[in-house]
């Protein structure tokens, strides 16, 4: 099949779909490609942080500032997809407490609010906050459901009419003379290849950046960096908990729905797909976060995981942490002689907004389009009335449709117990989406992301599609055993006491009761295409 | 009080210690936590589905395979226990729960092929007469037959999958599945297998499922229902479905909590309190005394009530990770009761394999403790450790149970012979 679009944008990440976003606002015709799902890269492996700035307010004060004023108005454009949680910087014996106040006249200077807070203040805010904990400043940091986030720009975008072509991956890039002519992209669900006629392709691909700008004969110069997080199967804290310290690994926790997320790490890598989380990481995170947090010592961990953040690269620096998280944007026909060719790399999930419409300004000056970017003002589709996501409406609202419904005689089926997904709720999406794909399902559910990670649920929705008659395009066993392969990944760094319990009743079901240990995994067979 | 043998644990392996040490006429006490993971699971006794374990063809002969076993791994559970008590236990296992109306077949000499949920096959040695016609070697083809409104069983996905399952030198027969139109009473919420278990033993349930199953099924084809067909033991529910169908039924195990599990337990149970067993549940087990290199007593707790129970010989049956006879945490891995020395390996990131499914399992499976032949836990120096404390069942190192489909059949061995022992020392 042959496409043709005015510009041609990589990659289905937060700044991916924000640009996508954009251009479409301004009147231009886009396409996005995605190779797999939609924010299944960095985006979906981060903290969920909605900065203030105040992690950069002291080392790194453009980055501030750029986190405020963007913190200001996704709370206004996206706002069913943050939760205001707010914000502690919290300082424990043996930190350097000069650090506060420099932290406090740096806010200032950035515009960031900030509240000192008694402990006592701060107890009844953060009941499970260390009672050793020195100097407690309250900031507006938030938390962000980054695949929320990613879908609702993009889903805006294709109301406006942006195409986007997920699990589609872009195998080639045309340039003739001196300028990009197309772009070949490959549907790895029905295993066709597609021509794309454009004259523009923004290169928004994270930590492959450097892969794609490759396919076109242009450079990108990116530090790898990994940051790996844990996920606590219960909410220990109801807001935001950095470290009032130079930044440092391991020192921010972030209510996440019904869990909580302690986080990072910074090690450099090489390689964007095949990494792990180590032993060394997991127990330098339980240890931060237990003394912040002491009941976190006690809680069970569901889930290790690590995103690769695409640092702009220093010759200098090794650790990533010192590289600047502001973003940049490259104009390959000026740096390589590439015309129609733009990559935008590093920054972060807050400033994505930001990142975009600079981007945007690039192309739509060199294409002539004088429209300004109007994303600061206009609310994503889905937040129009600026509420902020609840966590207690959710259990709410199952409540009341279970009340509702048990007068005439029905409840709900749960499929997913952990996380009181319905049955309902999945077909929904099935339907919705035309989908076979448990990722499509997971993102927008949260089914089989609670403490158990699908061990009951990823069973039950194959027997959901089989019955209605959707059965992927591999065998739903060969799914199966993937899917356990891929979790397996995640939860493998963190089993010990009750988790290991658990894992092994799970792995007592697949392979004692299913016996599914004897099957080929999926991509030992020649891959069958569904013609 | 005192008792000839306190058996500590009540799953598969505590419940065969307790009655072969009743029958050498001992007073007997089990004590238990809960009531081990037999529920949870689904009722087969595999004894030996896989030998070398990373084998992708299932054994023909568990005997065969366990005798190589033996001469090739003196660690396993099996060169402890001996084909003789296997196969004597085994015996005495099918003789117990038939007493109770549950009925176990099968032998030794060859492995069932069962389908499962998910339509791959599983090789077993003994299982429930109800599950008997489910062997995939029959020629003749089948209905699998679910109810609308029953969670955890879709007949069109285990249908699908079976035809892509292959065992050299099988040819498979044709399955396909249907969703009966009976009115089982669920209510929107998904009924669990074991409420539907307990409404089958309803004469119009089983009018109403064996009229749609006659209906439904064509000529020459066997029928594959979920593992709900009565929830007590005894074959009338199973035999008037078979009449009503007018061809032979086989029961699928579910997702836990399982039908066929809570039969097996509900069968031993009972046996066990017919057998003049004491049975004590919901107590947790601390503080043993020891004596000159032998058990003595050991304390019982539930809530704050404290008892002290004297005992001639002790059988620690609490179960692997599952059961917590065997407990972790960051640092370590522990026997929590007696503090025995645990077998395998401490560090946390020497557990687990790379992948989930590697065919060989993961290092935390064969945690355990060490044994003498007569089931002893051993110290570091090879001997035992008390000279009247017993183990059995998943407690012991050694073997990767679920990768080479032997759970039941050590715990089952080695219950029976720990009881033994302990019943003649």
């Amino acid at each position: 099949m042959e496409l043709k679009t005015e510009v041609l944008v990589i990659g289905g990440g937060v700044t991916g779909a924000g640009v996508a976003r954009d251009l479409v606002m301004r009147g231009i015709d886009t396409i996005l490609v995605e190779k797999g799902d939609l924010a299944a890269g960095a985006t979906g492996r981060c903290h969920g942080l909605l900065h203030s700035g105040g992690r950069y307010v002291i080392k790194d004060q453009e980055s501030a500032v750029e986190c405020i004023k963007e913190n200001v108005i996704l709370k206004r454009i996206a706002s069913r997809t943050i939760e205001d949680t707010g914000g502690l910087f919290v300082s424990l014996p043996g930190d350097d407490e000069s650090y506060a106040d420099r932290f406090l006249a740096a806010c200032d200077a950035a515009g960031i609010q900030t509240q000192v807070l008694s402990l006592s203040q701060a107890l009844r805010l953060e009941p499970n906050l260390s009672r050793e904990a020195k100097t407690v400043v309250k900031v507006p940091d938030g938390a962000v459901d980054p695949f929320a986030l990613t879908i609702d720009n993009a889903r805006d975008a294709a109301r406006r009419g942006c195409r986007i072509l997920r699990h589609t991956k872009l195998v080639g890039i045309d340039v003739e003379k001196g300028r990009v002519t197309g772009a070949e992209v490959h549907d790895r669900v029905t295993d066709e290849r597609h021509h794309i006629r454009t004259k523009r392709i923004i290169n928004a691909t994270g930590a492959w950046a450097g892969h794609v700008a490759g396919l076109a004969g242009a450079n990108v110069p990116l530090t790898l960096s990994k940051g790996s997080l844990l996920i606590f199967n219960r909410r220990i804290n109801n807001t935001v908990i950095n470290r009032l310290r130079p930044p440092g690994d391991g020192d921010i926790i972030v209510p996440n729905e019904p869990t909580s997320i302690i986080g990072t790490t910074s090690i450099t890598v090489s390689d964007p797909e095949n990494f792990t989380v180590t032993k060394k990481e997991v127990d330098l995170m339980m240890k931060e976060a237990g003394l912040v947090l002491p009941p976190s010592a006690e809680a069970r961990v569901i889930r290790a995981y690590a995103g690769i953040r695409p640092l702009v690269a220093a010759q200098d620096a090794d650790s990533g942490r010192d590289i600047s998280r502001s973003f940049s944007i490259l104009d390959h026909g000026k740096q390589d002689g590439v015309r129609g060719f733009y990559s935008i790399v590093g920054g972060k999930l807050t400033t994505y907004r930001l990142m975009a419409e600079k981007m945007v300004d690039v192309v739509a000056e060199e294409m002539g389009v004088h429209i300004p970017c109007s994303t600061a003002s206009e609310p994503l589709f889905g937040s129009e009335d600026g509420e902020h996501y609840r966590l207690e409406d959710r259990f709410t609202s199952i409540e009341t449709v279970e009340e509702g419904e048990e007068q005439e005689g029905k409840v709900e089926e749960i499929v997913c117990e952990c996380e009181l997904v319905t049955k309902d709720e999945v077909l929904k999406v099935i339907n919705e989406m035309k989908t076979s794909n448990l990722n499509d399902i997971r993102q927008r559910t949260r089914v089989g992301m609670g403490s158990c990670q699908g061990g009951f649920c990823t069973y039950r929705l194959l027997g959901i599609l089989h019955e209605l008659d959707m059965v992927p395009q591999y065998e739903a066993n060969e799914i199966l055993t993937s899917f356990m392969e891929e979790r397996w990944r995640g939860i493998r760094p963190v089993l010990w006491g009750d988790q290991l319990r658990e894992e092994q009743l799970v792995e007592g079901i697949y392979l004692g009761i299913f016996a599914l240990d004897k099957i080929q995994p999926l991509g030992k067979k020649a891959s069958k295409s569904k013609k | 009080m005192k008792y000839d043998t306190v058996v500590i644990g009540a799953g598969l392996g505590g419940l065969m210690a307790a009655l072969s040490a009743a029958e050498r006429g001992k007073k007997t006490l089990v004590v238990s936590r809960g009531m081990g993971i037999i529920t949870i699971f689904s009722g087969t006794i595999d004894i030996l589905g896989y030998y070398p374990v990373q084998d992708t063809a299932p054994l023909s002969s568990p005997r065969e395979g366990v005798e190589r076993l033996i001469s090739e791994d003196p660690k396993h559970p099996y060169a402890r226990v001996g084909v003789e008590a296997l196969e004597k236990g085994m015996s005495f296992f099918q003789e117990a729960v038939a007493r109770e109306g549950v009925t176990y077949v099968g032998n030794l000499d060859r492995n069932f092929l069962v389908p499962t949920a998910v339509g791959t096959i599983k090789p077993t040695a003994f299982l429930s007469k109800r599950m008997e016609a489910g062997d995939v070697r029959e020629e003749s083809d089948v209905l699998i037959a679910g109810f609308r409104g029953l969670k955890d069983f879709y007949p069109a996905y285990m249908a699908h999958n079976i035809s892509t399952s292959t065992v050299p030198g099988v040819s498979i027969p044709h399955f396909r599945g249907r969703v009966l139109d009976v009115d089982i009473g669920a209510d929107g919420s998904g009924m669990s297998a074991l409420t539907l278990a307990r409404k089958m033993e309803e004469d119009a349930m089983i009018q109403a499922i064996g009229r749609a199953l006659f209906c439904q099924v064509r000529d020459g084809e066997r029928i594959a229902l979920p593992a709900v067909l009565g929830i007590r033991g005894g074959d009338e529910v199973f035999r008037r479905l078979e009449d009503m169908a007018g061809t032979r039924i086989f029961e699928t195990p579910t997702l836990p909590p399982s039908v066929t599990g809570y039969r097996l337990y509900r069968a031993l149970e009972s046996r066990v309190r017919a057998s003049g067993i004491r049975l004590l549940i919901g107590y947790d087990v601390h503080d043993p005394e020891i004596r000159g290199g032998r058990v003595a007593a050991v304390n019982i707790s539930m809530g704050k009530k404290t008892k002290r129970i004297e005992g001639d010989t002790f059988v620690l049956a609490t179960g692997g990770l599952v059961g917590r006879g065997i407990i972790t945490d960051r640092k370590s891995t522990l026997e929590p009761i007696f503090g025995l020395p645990v077998s395998g390996p401490s560090r946390r990131n020497e557990w687990f394999a790379e992948r989930f499914f590697d065919p060989s399992g993961h290092p935390i499976n064969k945690i355990g403790l060490e044994v003498d032949d007569r089931l002893r836990p051993t110290g570091d120096g090879k001997k035992h450790v008390y000279e009247n404390l017993f183990a059995c069942g998943a407690e012991l190192a050694g073997y990767a149970a679920l990768r080479e489909k032997s759970g039941g059949g050590v715990t089952i061995a080695s219950g029976f012979k720990a009881g033994r022992l302990a019943g003649e020392l």
